[in-house]
């Protein structure tokens, strides 16, 4: 651990975050968020010069202030990663927020359902809405997707408890029913069927300006919900007694954080689709990296979702050339191993 | 804390409490808890001590009835007030990972502060001053998962301190930890109600500490209060006999002049010897069966 650290966030930090002493384990995590902004933005410069047409960094910086490559960078390039950046956050926080909700790391909304429910939202809207609202059908149709199977998990953990295993199962069982759901309406409407498959997938594929505009919007206006779920991730780490007796309502608390859950990860579907396993993946490694306390994992999870998100579209973009692999399943090839290991060591936990 | 004689009134009033309706615990319970004083509820297993002490804590809503707080009714009082006239130590109380023994002493301030307002100076002071009262102040910067029980239990105890409220309520502070770590938990609850005059309600186990020091003891039984008083009235042989089915003798203790609880297991009868010594030592007549 003496050794200078190298340049990526990956290192030594996983011996234990949570034994050094507390003065420099703040300069320690700040170290850490700042090596995360500058791996998002060397990302997102490499995401945007990677491709079927390979871009320098120079000419990628020219192109932004509208140079000769302005078309690529501005049209196509630049809305897919901002997309990836916006919803990959999204994602992230849902999961966090989640995750405390029902004091559960494997419940994040890409393993319950969640994203699954509200990728079936889109299609039931996109099916039964005339082409002329679908702008406004699609995402409430995502929202009362989302918020159908949020009840549903959530009315069944009820029943079966939420611990450990018991609840990821439940979830995966209804994803899969919600994912069924979405192929049965392909195979009915079949010219709908690219869209189906985002939504079944996700894909940043085609992002236009006008997405990156409308998940900022949908992102600007989550950001008081997220502020306010941050104010009070830490104090939901503690039993509910406890809580009680600091003054908080458990369970309203648990409520917000399922809403904003939800309103966050159907923004995310909205722009693009069922992206598995990035929920479970970003908070987790932010856990890892910079402990649990809503201060610094906050701001990670957002970080390490964004990044990742435009990790998976980049390596699509350039791993099968000249075709693409949609980001959505690049993350599902990395993300399902990882859900793996997460319920081995929950079955040897609680075996 | 330094007016003592303000400390709020803790009262319940035909209280029901229970997890479910339908399934009270205890049913009708009428209850002053005194002010400025330490009071401890004993009784059996599922006799409905923590019940209550959660029921006054607002940590459960009560089934019927009402608990008031300097005579409004708990239903009524925000939350973050109560919060700060009350705090509340479950039994086995779940802290966020890796947190350290300061971190968890500062989320006592909680109720205190502002949405997204900063630590302040003073919380600061409130937040080492307990520390210090709860002789943590080495132990500080320790990850809590890495005390001993008793370390663990004063270091709960220093949030509640850091909440600086007038009233502690504490489920089986003394659970799980050996003789000398009960008393120092112990010991630090009677400093605290001799020196800010803080109220303290504690359920516990070990009638001697009841004895020793409680100046109010509550016993629960069958459904409801059996008898509250000081210690020397409510805790006799009959009341032993009463609520937990346990022959006992009662002497004072050699040293504190408290009550002193020894039970008499069933199976120890045959020393009639040894309980002849007992009625000796409790100056009674000794009757030869």
């Amino acid at each position: 651990m003496s050794t200078t650290a190298p340049a990526t966030p990956t290192p030594v930090v996983s011996t234990d975050p949570v034994r050094s002493a507390p003065s420099d384990g703040a300069t320690r995590r700040a170290v850490v968020i700042a090596v995360l902004v500058v791996a998002l933005v060397g990302l997102t410069l490499a995401s945007a010069g990677f491709g079927a047409v390979a871009l320098s960094p120079t000419t990628v910086l020219d192109g932004l202030l509208g140079g000769a490559q302005s078309f690529i960078v501005q049209q196509y390039r630049m809305p897919r990663i901002g997309v990836a950046v916006l919803a990959g956050a999204m994602l992230a926080l849902a999961g966090v927020f989640l995750q405390s909700a029902v004091r559960n790391v494997l419940a994040s909304p890409d393993v319950v359902g969640v994203t699954k429910g509200a990728g079936l939202g889109a299609m039931v809207a996109t099916v039964l809405t005339p082409p002329a609202v679908l702008w406004l059908a699609v995402p409430l149709g995502v929202v009362a997707g989302a918020a159908l199977v949020t009840v549903l998990l959530l009315g069944i953990a009820k029943i079966v408890g939420s611990r450990g295993a018991t609840l990821a199962l439940v979830g995966i069982a209804i994803a899969a029913l919600a994912g069924a759901a979405i192929q049965y309406l392909m195979v009915v409407y079949p010219s709908y069927a690219d869209q189906a498959m985002v939504w079944l997938a996700g894909s940043v594929y085609g992002s236009t300006p006008n997405d990156v505009v409308f998940l900022a919007i949908w992102a600007t206006c989550c950001v008081p919900l997220i502020i306010v779920c941050a104010s009070r991730l830490d104090l939901a780490a503690f039993d509910d007694d406890t809580q009680g007796s600091l003054g908080v309502a458990p369970a309203s608390n648990r409520a917000l954080f399922v809403v904003t859950a939800v309103v966050l990860s159907a923004g995310a579907v909205v722009a693009v689709g069922g992206i598995g396993f990035l929920g479970l993946l970003a908070p987790h490694l932010a856990r890892l990296l910079v402990g649990a306390r809503a201060r610094w994992l906050v701001p990670a999870a957002a970080l390490l979702g964004a990044a990742l998100l435009v990790l998976a579209d980049l390596t699509g973009r350039i791993i099968a050339l000249p075709n693409e692999i949609p980001a959505g399943i690049v993350a599902a090839i990395a993300g399902g191993p990882y859900l793996l290991f997460l319920l081995l060591r929950e079955a040897r936990r609680h075996g | 804390m330094d007016d003592t004689t303000s400390a709020p009134l803790i009262e319940a009033r035909s209280l029901t409490v229970g997890y479910r309706a339908g399934a009270a615990i205890l049913e009708d319970v009428d209850l002053q808890i005194p002010p400025g004083k330490i009071t401890a509820f004993i009784g059996a297993n599922g006799s409905g001590k923590s019940t209550l002490l959660r029921t006054l804590g607002n940590a459960l809503e009560p089934l019927g009835g009402q608990v008031l707080l300097d005579g409004l009714d708990l239903r009524h009082v925000p939350r973050r007030r109560i919060a700060r006239a009350v705090s509340m130590l479950p039994q086995q109380p779940v802290a966020p990972e890796g947190i350290t023994v300061r971190g968890l002493s500062e989320f006592g301030r909680h109720p205190h502060r502002g949405f997204l307002s900063r630590q302040t100076s003073q919380d600061r002071d409130i937040v080492e001053r307990s520390l210090a009262a709860a002789g943590l102040q080495e132990l500080a910067d320790r990850p809590l998962d890495t005390l001993s029980g008793g370390q663990r239990q004063r270091a709960w105890i220093s949030m509640s301190l850091a909440q600086d409220t007038p009233v502690m309520l504490l489920d089986e502070p003394t659970t799980y930890l050996d003789i000398a770590h009960q008393l120092e938990v112990l010991d630090l609850l009677a400093d605290l109600n001799t020196n800010r005059g803080t109220t303290v309600v504690m359920v516990i186990h070990d009638l001697n500490h009841a004895a020793h020091f409680a100046h109010h003891v509550v016993a629960l039984h069958d459904g409801r209060v059996h008898a509250a008083g000081s210690p020397r009235d409510v805790l006799t042989e009959q009341l032993v006999q009463d609520v937990f089915g346990v022959g006992s003798v009662v002497l004072d203790h050699p040293v504190t002049s408290a009550p002193l609880c020894l039970p008499v297991p069933r199976t120890a009868h045959a020393g009639a010897a040894s309980t002849g010594v007992i009625d000796t030592l409790a100056g009674r007549e000794v009757s030869t069966p």
